[in-house]
């Protein structure tokens, strides 16, 4: 009975496994294509005003002649070796070019994670559980912060923090040949920035969570039973809760990584969102898709995360 | 609705009716006088000042918001209206519905903005460009929120009472599930014009295309933000005017969050 038991819980990771891959497999082909499909390339923009004749000189030199499926299963091919391919225009290992934009942003999405981790979260559950005034002056400026798009927060933080108070530098910049554990200071405004944006995003979920398990008949009777309040927080809120915060923080991990590019140009930090900006407006795809495929395998290995969470959770539907 | 959030929706159209409406009035200005000597002075039009090559900012913000707010507007409608349809189509568990879950899961996990960013890039710095791929991108979104909200519904019996009355479902899903899921949808097309402003605003901000044509508020603030200490107006009135019409829909969203608990 237990052996089957185990045969079957490999086969369903078998599966789970095989379906991630291909769902990754399609999504790096989508995102390809789709950058394949926009009008222009690097050829065009090196040698577009030299005429037709020379940028399909260019194209041809790069490669770019060949058909976009040719030039898929090519760089596929080499991905699984360990190659990632090189630039088109200065011909560069782009392996060597993503590692320590790569290494900076998961060292800033590591120090974001651990502070929605141990701030935040406390911070949303004491707000939506306990109804003061300090409650409600953070959930008021929560809900201000969540209103603006994310480079407006930044620059009003740069503004505040950097030009007026000098607490902190202006660029995020580790200085030349340092990495960004060479300068820990450098990570502070990404970090900050990053940190507020996702705070603000996140406390509206966890109000709703919360104020809706508060609501639940069991925690309702643990009042009316007259129970310490904190008590009912610990003992009867939170194991329920904790399947859907969980669920909530996976969800945010893809957005740390992606979306960690307005903040990482505007504080010049040298991270996977700054080279992307770089490589997109360059019309680098080698880049873009080497940097891409990373981000959409965390993507979906945090949905997977988030939606096994949720099952067990049983209240919220799977995001894959 | 409360009287907060009535109060919230009146604000925002008032502001996005102020956006878009502004355009007309700049000819009541005279011809401004520009050039590079100028750039980042202060005075000029209610004392904004100058942009880095000595344009007045005035003019500027009175034209930035009309496309920002337009293109937002048609991403929210576009992409709420395909998602209900697919989204409708899902919950009715019909032919296809696990390939298209399956394909919708495929774009899911696709980096929107790296996509948004390229083709506003590609297109020239052309805001509506944007348009067809955030909300190609956002349907995966989109349609499991429908999905969720309307499968419920379809097990009850007045839908099958209704499916038996009529002989087109698609009039029955009209009649019957759309005024059900209405108020849904409204607070939903708030949250997804907000979102709409966020992607187009962060897009236009980042990128290093210009449309000489047209003026954008996030492009003012990334144009003229090294000039901040000669004329901070430069970069904080577009800046103010982006959290102008965004934060108000926002506290609507967030009263309506409130009610509905």
């Amino acid at each position: 009975m237990l052996k089957k038991l185990g045969q079957a819980s490999l086969g369903k990771l078998a599966l789970a496994i095989f379906k991630i891959f291909v769902i990754w497999l399609l999504a790096v082909f989508v995102l390809g294509l789709l950058m394949e499909a926009l009008p222009g390339d690097v050829a065009s923009n090196k040698v577009g005003k030299q005429g037709s004749e020379a940028v399909a000189a260019l194209r041809k030199e790069m490669g770019l002649d060949r058909p976009f499926l040719d030039r898929f299963f090519f760089w596929l091919g080499n991905f699984f070796k360990g190659d990632l391919g090189k630039t088109l225009l200065t011909k560069k290992d782009v392996g060597v070019i993503i590692k320590t934009p790569l290494i900076s942003s998961l060292s800033i999405t590591t120090i974001v994670f651990l502070g929605l981790v141990f701030v935040s979260i406390p911070l949303s559950i004491y707000c939506a559980y306990y109804k003061n005034a300090l409650s409600r002056l953070i959930s008021r400026m929560a809900v201000l912060l969540s209103s603006v798009p994310e480079f407006v927060l930044t620059i009003l933080a740069i503004m505040l923090l950097c030009m007026e108070l000098r607490l902190l530098p202006v660029l995020s910049i580790p200085g030349p040949g340092k990495t960004v554990w060479e300068n820990p200071v450098s990570m502070l405004m990404p970090s900050l920035s990053l940190w507020t944006i996702c705070t603000a995003a996140m406390f509206r979920y966890l109000r709703v969570m919360i104020e809706t398990y508060v609501n639940t008949s069991y925690v309702r009777e643990a009042f009316l039973a007259g129970l310490n309040k904190n008590k009912i927080l610990f003992i009867h809120l939170l194991p329920s809760a904790l399947p859907g915060i969980a669920q909530i923080l996976a969800s945010t991990i893809p957005y740390l990584l992606a979306g960690s590019m307005v903040v990482e140009t505007l504080t010049a930090y040298p991270g996977m969102g700054y080279t992307l900006i770089q490589a997109v407006q360059s019309r680098e795809t080698p880049v873009v898709i080497a940097i891409g495929s990373f981000l959409i395998a965390i993507t979906i290995l945090c949905y997977y995360l988030a939606d096994f969470l949720g099952k067990k959770n049983k209240n919220e539907g799977g995001i894959l | 609705m409360t009287r907060k959030s009535k109060f919230w929706i009146s604000f925002f159209a008032f502001i996005a009716v102020v956006s878009f409406i502004s355009p007309i009035f700049i000819t009541f200005f005279d011809k401004p006088f520009t050039s590079q000597s100028m750039a980042f002075s202060s005075g000029g039009p209610f004392n904004l000042g100058y942009d880095y090559i000595g344009r007045p900012i005035l003019p500027q913000l009175m034209l930035g918001g009309r496309d920002l707010m337009l293109a937002s507007l048609l991403t929210a409608i576009l992409t709420r209206f395909l998602g209900i349809m697919v989204g409708i189509y899902l919950a009715g568990k019909k032919k296809f519905g696990k390939f298209l879950r399956f394909f919708l899961d495929v774009l899911l996990v696709v980096p929107a903005t790296v996509v948004s960013l390229a083709t506003y890039n590609a297109f020239s710095g052309s805001v509506y460009a944007v348009i067809p791929i955030s909300t190609i991108l956002s349907l995966p979104f989109t349609s499991r929120y429908y999905e969720s909200n309307v499968r419920s519904l379809f097990t009850l019996p007045f839908y099958e009472f209704a499916i038996l009355r009529e002989k087109y479902e698609i009039k029955v899903i009209i009649q019957e599930i759309i005024p059900i899921i209405s108020k849904t949808i409204l607070t939903d097309m708030s949250s997804s014009f907000i979102g709409a402003i966020y992607m187009i605003s962060s897009v236009t901000f980042i990128s290093s295309q210009t449309d000489s044509s047209s003026f954008l508020w996030p492009k003012m603030v990334s144009e003229n933000l090294s000039g901040f200490s000669l004329n901070p107006w430069a970069s904080l009135a577009p800046l103010l005017a982006i959290v102008l019409l965004s934060a108000p829909l926002s506290f609507f969203v967030d009263s309506m969050e409130i009610d509905r608990l």
